[in-house]
């Protein structure tokens, strides 16, 4: 075990150096830089801009250049926010993480409790509901929810702010600053689980039905176990095991922010770098978060191959 | 029976409709202002500020620098902490700021500036003529990467400066602490704007600064120092922006103690400011949105023309576009009015020339409207030498009449290029739409690799920013056109205003019947304000900020 | 929650007697399959749903009296009616119409997008998991290199491309839709991967292999049948995700190029609050039409899976 997850890890920095190399190519590939997008300089302003920000370059040496820097622990400078990627990551990240992180713990509970309570009764009523629901909130797009939880909970009932962390002005210290916060996180919070809950809701749901036609199932429900300790104890742990898998790919998920719900929320996230960098074309910041992104997601798979490890000895690791 | 009566109302309806559009396009230069119906029904969240107004903001980037930022949410920020030495009206004329007066010498090269007795930065420092030489030096630094290209406006020695040369700009002289002259090398409207921006502190800014090294400078983007009617206080990243009021603001404290940006988006701004928490907003303008913003009862609304306008670029480059009457049939032949009454239902127009109503510019009358006639349109194009082909498609050597349109994803285009597609269509023209982001289409079209390229201009100051990138040096879809060289850099170097809206008014003409571009829309911006604050006086080239120092809570 | 479980074992109960019933039947196991498949009514119901559907998006627009594209100012935005059955967008045009061709596009991406994520995850995830070893640590690591790749940068570029070599956009969201399926079977082939990984240690697979059973015999006859649920659930929420993902990529002019319509940019260009609010006829149509197609092809799925359990 111990070998294995060493040659993981040492495994993870080829692999770390390969996807930094394709990526900075394609973000060289794409059409037009940080200085084309502004319409108004003239052509010789242009090119002394270039120049400074050295994109007059070849890519291979700029390639290089961003390596050398990162190989000093440096990610670079923002163009287009003109401080440290890392500091401008540290601005943002962390407000969409307390957001992912609140809402992956409400969701893989909510998904797994209704997932398993429909297996139990396949094609009941309440498994026909809970189908139905899921696929008519995947049907719509994110921001339909959005407005329409808006519309009740905010503007019509007013119990709940409209968007934003803080009330506008607001200087709350202490609890009164916690309490702030976690109303203004109601609305997000409820939108990204109603969203995220339907699929996972289906894959407990798929796999709890096969655990519980498990021959070690059959056994216990044959040694008379109550029908309670049947699904808890023994389907569930089998039941479980496939989704393991899906619990590695929220790792980088719980720093990327959703695009479209903090956005609609004005939850100061960072889920707006995306869109802004790359319609930007601001390099630095775009190498730094996606690679960032990247080491989360080789960390979050390997993780989930040890946990799936532990969790069922009968795997054999290699 | 039933079905009559019914297509009857719909008739009268339409005709309604219509009517509103036309009727807006006559009125085109008015500009419009709805008191709120019924401030009793302020929100509680707004009755219970008393010392604060919030104002909105879309996508502050943090670099509160007026020559530094990268983007236009940022310059809002700073021209609230900044002020200039020479402001604009709401024409978009020069007006006097932190400058008491200017002069310029007869063969307009040497700007003589002199300042209000006694200005003071908002930390109580004294601001002088030193700080204005600073911040031109400034500029001209050779490592200085933002938006101001102070080299358009020529002043004397500073190339030499730029280029390592010169220890200081030879063309900037203190006289005493309340005069400054500039002296430059060729005449220019854009100079006076350039030169008379916002001002920075020698003491502050120039502590961290020397030559070539600009980090000092950017790190102080964080912590601004301006003499404008409101001090900075806080960022919150993604949230909002504090300020409180300036005692050293030239015209007096503003009334208000506090003022606040609040970042807001699209979606949900509307939501935001009819639950109270904005007190300012501005909206996309339609129907819908003024109807709710009229059903509040305690919005004060204001509608007044902007001065962008939307376009669509021919590319010279490519020979079938050369033929002056192709350009002239694709401008006959687009449904215009159409697209206007679509998008800004009433508060827009069928754009003309390169200026928008509400500058001091604007002048159609005898510029072609290319009103919209499809009849013409088919007969310039026979003119051409383009027949009617067996698929409905024009074909002139064996070459079939497709054009390629860049297009970014956005309401104006999706609703432009099915109307293009059809009213082109039935002129015998097909059009191949091409979508993509902004930053690609800008690669795009300088690559040449395109027929027409639609997109808006930013926000218009000075005429001259219309015209500008049809100059045969500074074109890139390839316009000469020697006639037009000659009027844009006239009535660029001349700067009496009459003289100056004359020359334009000639050069618009001889642009209408050369066309470079296929004028598309004016349109006019939304605003709302809280019935609460008295003194919201908004204009396209000021925003609210000649406002801040005038705004009251009404009790 | 007891007589929940009571509930449980009755109808357990009435199981036993059902698999006693089927012992006596002697059918190929594919044949009972598909026998099972015919007498199941909901499969035939989602079958028919599915059918009409691609029916109507076929033949429907050649049948309605609006052209797709004319756009008419004076009834922008008109309720449905008796002219315009589902009413007008902002353009004057016919809803119905642009609904029915819309749906040639969406339906046919969803369908070939998920399709090809599948095919792709799951082969990849059964050779891995299967054979292990040298097999296993290439495709997995591969994968993770795939997964590090930011898709909206390669998508923009793969624009500028197509648009390069004058590929006919009405074809160019096939190409990308190719695109995001060669990007995203990973997540399907790590759960597949995990799930072989686990069952190929369980008794019944030890029990083939004590028999003897071929290689292919214990793949495609024990092992990979037990991985269909996750399959199934995989393919319906991708056909879903591919359908409205396509509104988003032709924000990033990736999608299809308006005028064409498509489910996801007709919801898409509805995004106002006061539209959302007051004209339900713009978004309704195209979210229940994906409602309808998710549902369908779900049902379809679980019937499917019913049909084909060895355990069952």
């Amino acid at each position: 075990m111990r070998q294995f997850i060493l040659r993981r890890v040492l495994l993870m920095f080829p692999t770390l150096l390969g996807a930094s190399a394709v990526i900075f190519f394609i973000f060289a590939l794409t059409p037009g830089d940080f200085v084309d997008g502004s319409i108004s300089l003239s052509p010789e302003r242009a090119l002394e801009l270039k120049a400074l920000y050295g994109l007059d370059h070849p890519a291979w040496q700029r390639y290089l250049h961003w390596l050398w820097q990162l190989a000093h622990g440096d990610l670079g400078f923002s163009l287009q926010y003109q401080i440290p990627v890392t500091e401008l990551l540290d601005r943002y990240v962390w407000n969409s993480f307390l957001l992912a992180s609140v809402v992956l713990v409400l969701y893989w509970g909510l998904s797994l409790l209704i997932g398993v309570t429909a297996a139990v009764r396949p094609h009941s009523w309440y498994d026909r509901l809970v189908t139905l629901l899921v696929f008519a909130a995947m049907s719509f797009p994110v921001f339909f929810l959005c407005l329409l939880l808006i519309k009740w909970f905010a503007v019509d009932l007013a119990w709940l702010p409209v968007g934003g962390m803080i009330a506008t002005g607001s200087e709350s210290r202490g609890w009164a600053h916690v309490l702030e916060v976690a109303a203004h996180m109601v609305l997000p919070v409820l939108t990204l689980v109603m969203l995220q809950a339907g699929s996972l809701t289906r894959y407990f749901r798929a796999s709890m039905l096969e655990a519980l036609a498990l021959d070690c199932v059959r056994t216990a429900r044959a040694k008379g176990l109550k029908e309670r300790t049947v699904v808890f104890k023994h389907a569930l742990r089998n039941g479980l095991l496939p989704v393991i898998t899906l619990l590695g790919f929220e790792l980088p998920g719980l720093f990327s922010g959703a695009i479209v719900t903090e956005k609609l929320f004005n939850w100061p996230g960072a889920g707006h770098i995306h869109i802004d960098t790359l319609a930007a074309r601001d390099y630095p910041v775009l190498m730094g978060f996606t690679l960032f992104l990247a080491v989360l997601t080789i960390l979050g798979n390997l993780l989930a191959d040890i946990a799936y490890a532990l969790a069922d000895p009968r795997i054999r690791i290699r | 029976m039933g079905g009559i009566r019914f297509a009857r109302r719909r008739l009268l309806l339409a005709a309604m409709v219509w009517g509103l559009g036309t009727m807006a396009a006559a009125q085109a230069a008015e500009e419009g202002s709805l008191r709120a119906s019924d401030p009793s029904r302020l929100p509680a969240a707004a009755r219970a500020r008393h010392d604060v107004v919030v104002s909105a903001i879309s996508e502050p980037q943090g670099i509160f620098n007026p020559y530094l930022f990268h983007n236009g949410w940022d310059e809002n920020v700073t021209q609230v902490i900044f002020a200039n030495l020479v402001g604009l009206d709401r024409q978009g004329r020069p007006v006097p700021q932190l400058a008491e007066s200017w002069q310029v010498s007869r063969d307009n090269l040497v700007y003589t500036f002199k300042l209000r007795p006694n200005l003071k930065f908002s930390d109580g420092s004294p601001l002088t003529a030193s700080d204005v030489e600073f911040t031109l030096t400034l500029l001209h630094d050779p490592k200085y990467d933002g938006e101001t290209d102070i080299s358009l406006a020529n002043i004397k020695g500073g190339a030499d400066y730029k280029a390592g040369r010169a220890g200081t700009i030879s063309g900037i002289k203190v006289l005493d602490p309340r005069t400054i002259r500039i002296t430059t090398t060729e005449a220019g409207a854009v100079t006076l704007p350039l030169i008379g921006g916002p001002v920075l502190s020698r003491a502050y800014y120039g502590k961290n600064y020397t030559p070539g090294h600009l980090d000092g400078v950017r790190t102080q983007s964080a912590r601004p120092l301006g003499a404008g009617p409101y001090v900075y206080d806080k960022y919150i990243p993604g949230q909002e922006v504090r300020f409180h009021a300036n005692p050293y603001y030239y015209a007096g404290k503003p009334p208000v103690p506090f003022f606040i940006y609040r970042i807001t988006s699209d979606a949900t701004k509307l939501q935001l400011f009819q639950t109270g928490e904005v007190d300012n907003d501005r909206f996309s303008i339609n129907k819908d949105n003024i109807e709710q913003l009229k059903s509040l009862g305690f919005a004060n609304i204001d509608i007044y023309n902007s001065s962008d306008y939307s376009l669509v670029e021919f590319n010279l480059k490519k020979p079938y576009l050369k033929d002056v009457r192709v350009r002239q049939a694709l401008i006959y032949g687009l449904d215009r009015q159409k697209l206007v009454d679509v998008v800004y239902q009433g508060y827009g127009s069928v754009a003309t020339e390169a200026v928008a109503p509400g500058s001091w510019a604007y002048d159609p009358s005898g510029v072609n409207p290319y009103a919209y006639n499809p009849a013409r349109a088919r007969t310039l194009l026979d003119q051409a030498g383009w027949k009617v082909g067996a698929d409905g498609i024009r074909v002139k050597d064996g070459q079939r009449l497709t054009l390629t349109l860049l297009a970014t994803r956005k309401l104006l285009t999706d609703a432009l290029i099915p109307i293009a597609k059809e009213s082109y269509k039935a002129i015998g023209v097909e059009l191949r739409p091409e979508v993509s982001d902004f930053n690609a289409l800008l690669a795009k079209r300088k690559a040449g690799h395109y027929d027409l390229a639609t997109f808006s201009t930013s926000l218009i100051n000075d005429p001259n920013e219309g015209v500008h990138d049809f100059l045969t040096s500074q074109s890139v879809n390839g316009y000469h056109n020697p006639q037009v060289d000659r009027l844009t850099v006239e009535a660029n170097a001349t700067l009496d205003l009459k003289r100056r809206k004359q020359l334009y008014h000639q050069l618009y003409q001889v642009l209408a019947g050369d066309p470079p571009v296929i004028y598309l829309a004016y349109r006019k911006v939304l605003s709302a304000s809280s019935a609460r604050i008295s003194g919201f006086t908004p204009d396209i080239y000021n925003g609210i900020i000649t406002s801040l120092p005038h705004l009251k809570i009404v009790k | 929650m007891r007589s929940y479980f009571n509930g449980r074992r009755r109808r357990r109960q009435a199981e036993l007697e059902a698999l006693a019933g089927t012992l006596g039947r002697t059918r190929s196991p594919l044949g009972d399959a598909v026998w099972r498949l015919r007498h199941s009514r909901p499969a035939l119901l989602a079958l028919a749903v599915l059918g009409l559907m691609v029916l109507a998006c076929v033949f429907g627009p050649w049948l309605t009296p609006w052209q797709l594209d004319s756009t008419d100012a004076l009834l922008s935005n008109s309720a449905p009616s008796a002219r315009h059955w589902l009413g007008t967008d902002f353009l004057g045009r016919d809803i119905l119409t642009r609904l029915l061709v819309a749906g040639r596009i969406s339906l046919s991406v969803g369908f070939v997008s998920v399709l090809l994520s599948v095919l792709l995850g799951y082969t990849a995830g059964a050779l891995a998991g299967y054979l292990g070893g040298i097999v296993d640590a290439l495709i997995m690591r591969f994968a993770d290199l795939l997964m590090t790749i930011p898709s909206l940068p390669l998508l923009i570029i793969m624009g500028a491309v197509l648009s390069e070599l004058k590929v006919d956009p009405d074809y160019r969201i096939y190409m990308v839709m190719l695109m995001l399926s060669l990007l995203s079977w990973t997540s399907l082939a790590r759960i597949v991967r995990g799930q072989i990984l686990s069952l190929r240690e369980r008794d019944f697979m030890l029990a083939t292999e004590v028999l003897g059973l071929s290689t292919r015999r214990r793949l495609f006859r024990h092992l990979l049948p037990n991985t269909v649920p996750l399959l199934i659930v995989a393919a319906t929420m991708g056909v879903a995700g591919a359908i409205l993902n396509e509104s988003y990529l032709s924000y990033l002019g990736l999608g299809v190029v308006p005028p064409t319509p498509s489910w996801g940019n007709m919801m898409d260009t509805a995004n106002s609050f006061v539209d959302f609010q007051r004209r339900p006829w713009l978004w309704m149509p195209p979210g229940l039409a994906i409602f309808c197609t998710v549902i369908a092809i779900n049902v379809l799925g679980d019937c499917l899976r019913d049909a084909i359990d060895p355990k069952r």
